[in-house]
């Protein structure tokens, strides 16, 4: 980062991670499933950015491009990974290694699975803190234990000689955290770091993580398909729909005027109390083989026209607001 | 079976438990116990050495010969207790062959895929058409037939079982969220080989190679039995066997003990593997 005095007018800052045209495809018996199709979309510093959509819309897989681990037999087509201005996807792998843990780091759905059976959860997050800040093991230790407390772990001399299956979901996902944080990355990613969770623990985990975010000043992904979880949490928040990005918003306008026909159905179905029946969107998502050309989201739309066979761009009709999509929802 | 959970990782004494719940298994340990007790100890329970001569020739047993008198007159028992220490030892050896060789080439396979894979798991298939007797002869022929020949033989042969279950061990295991996790910290190939890859399929592992040793020593016996491995006067127990068939009408107590003994020791072998299989596939356990 440049050490340029601060203009008058506050500038949008540099982006931390900045996602441009990012083309993914996976290789299959059936065809090219293109996964991810022109995905662009930026996070700031400390910011906390949602991203939302229905299983398989490609949030995931677009968490595993960032940090360079896209499952094989997936492949980067075309697009751009900047972490601080540093293309990631033109870094040869031993230095990507090098980026995960000390600047991305990555909490998971289920957090009892991604902690390994065989080792203590205190050797975990030493070995998370020895990779990514190259120190000695005493001093990882002490980092390890103080972490441990950071994540609101009592005890942490026990729990670093606890196994997994010791644990219940939310002291894993406090420990995921801890390794997660340990290396003091600048970027978290969350891949639905609650879905596994007891509601009330699910609170307290997005809690712990805002809480921890504002501590270590760092920048956050929260991947969820809960609409609710994403407003309570996040900045901004980034829909997306089969593979593309239909529209990103600050949170509170996003769900005060939602734009694309998607995230609007997409809020009308979250159950709401005084509402007597849900409203499901119609229809399928499309098969990412051979995809028909134009707005994927047509087929469902309650609003497409004619128009709609060619792909919409990305056009900002609000502050910070952008979606896809030539016949956006006014709001009334 | 009550135990519905798996002993905490390292406790061998909760294994022992578990163990304890299968009585076939439980006797497989405590025969292959005393086994190693007598191979260990050999040389002091034997009453002679094993090329002591005795009093007579092809005595049948009695209080003074357990095992009778061989041929030229040497203390079977004596021998049989020797043959102990050399049939473990060749089991320990091949399956530590087997075991080096096919668990590194098939965790390399499970882990890369790929080329890697094809590549080795082909060259696997090759050498698993292989009979080991047919392997043991070539190799006797190039080298002369020994019992390290025939232990090297007995290895070889044996690498791609180990290569295929260490890779679908290793297979099932990257898949895993844990070793994503590790990824997502920076720990590279090695590493993630090395902490997450192999602790994990120990399991398998263990069982694999418990029944092993079982084969290992029959096959041994088998090459000995043939002439290529042990070579008399060594008290291994397939030379035993191959000194005694001449006498099999008339002293046919000669193979007997030997027989027995390599009997029950691959039983034991079996029973133990197949208990601890069990053990560690909750699916298994009723």
């Amino acid at each position: 980062m440049s050490a340029a005095p601060v203009a008058a007018r506050p500038a949008p800052a540099a982006p931390l991670l900045a996602v441009r045209g990012l083309k993914l495809r996976f290789d299959t018996r059936r065809g090219v499933v293109r996964a991810l199709d022109g995905v662009s979309f930026e996070v700031a510093p400390g910011e906390c950015v949602g991203l939302v959509g229905e299983t398989g819309c490609g949030k995931s897989i677009t968490a595993r491009a960032v940090m360079g681990l896209v499952p094989a037999p997936g492949r980067i087509e075309g697009g751009e990974i900047r972490l601080d201005g540093r293309d990631l996807m033109a870094l040869p792998a031993e230095e990507w290694r090098a980026v995960r843990g000390s600047q991305v780091a990555m909490i998971f759905q289920e957090p009892k699975r991604a902690l390994d059976p065989t080792a203590t959860v205190g050797s975990q997050i030493v070995e998370a803190a020895m990779l990514a800040r190259r120190i000695d093991r005493a001093e990882a230790k002490r980092l390890a234990l103080d972490t441990l407390r950071q994540v609101g772990l009592a005890d942490p001399e026990r729990i670093m000689r606890t196994y997994a299956f010791e644990l219940s979901g939310g002291m894993a996902q406090r420990a995921m955290i801890a390794i997660a944080v340990v290396g003091g990355s600048r970027l978290i990613i969350a891949d639905e770091p609650t879905s596994s969770l007891d509601v009330s623990i699910q609170a307290q985990i997005l809690r712990l993580l805002q809480d921890l975010r504002r501590r270590l000043g760092s920048a956050l992904i929260l991947i969820t398909h809960d609409l609710g979880v994403a407003a309570e949490n996040c900045d901004r928040i980034v829909v997306m729909y089969a593979g593309q990005i239909v529209e990103q918003a600050p949170a509170r306008e996003l769900f005060r005027a939602p734009a694309h026909p998607y995230t609007e159905r997409l809020l009308r179905s979250l159950p709401r109390p005084g509402r007597d029946a849900l409203s499901p969107i119609p229809g399928t998502v499309p098969d990412l083989i051979d995809p028909a050309p134009g707005c994927r989201f047509a087929n469902r739309c309650e609003r497409a026209g004619p128009d709609c066979a060619a792909t919409p761009a990305m056009s900002e009709i609000g502050r910070r607001h952008f979606v896809a999509c030539y016949r956006p929802v006014r709001p009334t | 079976m009550s135990a519905a959970t798996l002993p905490p990782a390292g406790s061998v004494l909760g294994a022992l438990k578990l163990l304890a719940e299968r009585p076939s298994a439980m006797f497989g340990l405590a025969v292959i116990a005393s086994l190693v007790v007598v191979a260990l100890l050999a040389p002091w329970i034997a009453p002679y050495a094993a090329d002591d001569f005795t009093e007579g020739v092809l005595e049948p047993p009695s209080w003074a010969h357990l095992f009778g008198i061989d041929q030229i007159g040497r203390d079977l028992f004596s021998r049989v207790i020797l043959g102990t220490r050399i049939s473990l030892r060749i089991g320990l050896l091949a399956v530590g062959i087997s075991l080096a060789f096919g668990v590194t080439l098939g965790v390399l396979a499970g882990y890369f895929g790929g080329w890697v894979d094809a590549a080795i798991m082909r060259v696997m298939d090759v050498v698993m058409a292989l009979p080991y007797v047919l392997l043991a002869v070539l190799i006797a022929t190039a080298l002369g037939p020994s019992l390290e020949n025939g232990i090297i033989a007995i290895g070889i042969v044996r690498i791609p079982r180990f290569a295929r279950v260490a890779r679908a061990a290793t297979l099932a295991t990257v898949e895993l969220p844990y070793v994503e996790a590790a990824r997502c910290i920076g720990a590279s190939h090695p590493r993630i080989i090395a902490k997450e890859i192999l602790p994990n399929i120990l399991g398998p592992l263990i069982v694999y190679g418990t029944l092993s040793l079982g084969d290992a020593i029959l096959a041994a016996a088998v090459l000995s039995f043939l002439g290529l491995g042990a070579q008399p006067p060594t008290p291994e127990w397939g030379a035993l066997l191959y000194e005694a068939q001449k006498y099999l009408t008339t002293a046919a107590y000669l193979s007997l003990f030997p027989g027995l003994f390599v009997f029950v020791t691959v039983l034991s072998f079996n029973l133990l593997g197949d208990g601890l299989r069990d053990m560690l596939d909750p699916k298994s356990r009723r």
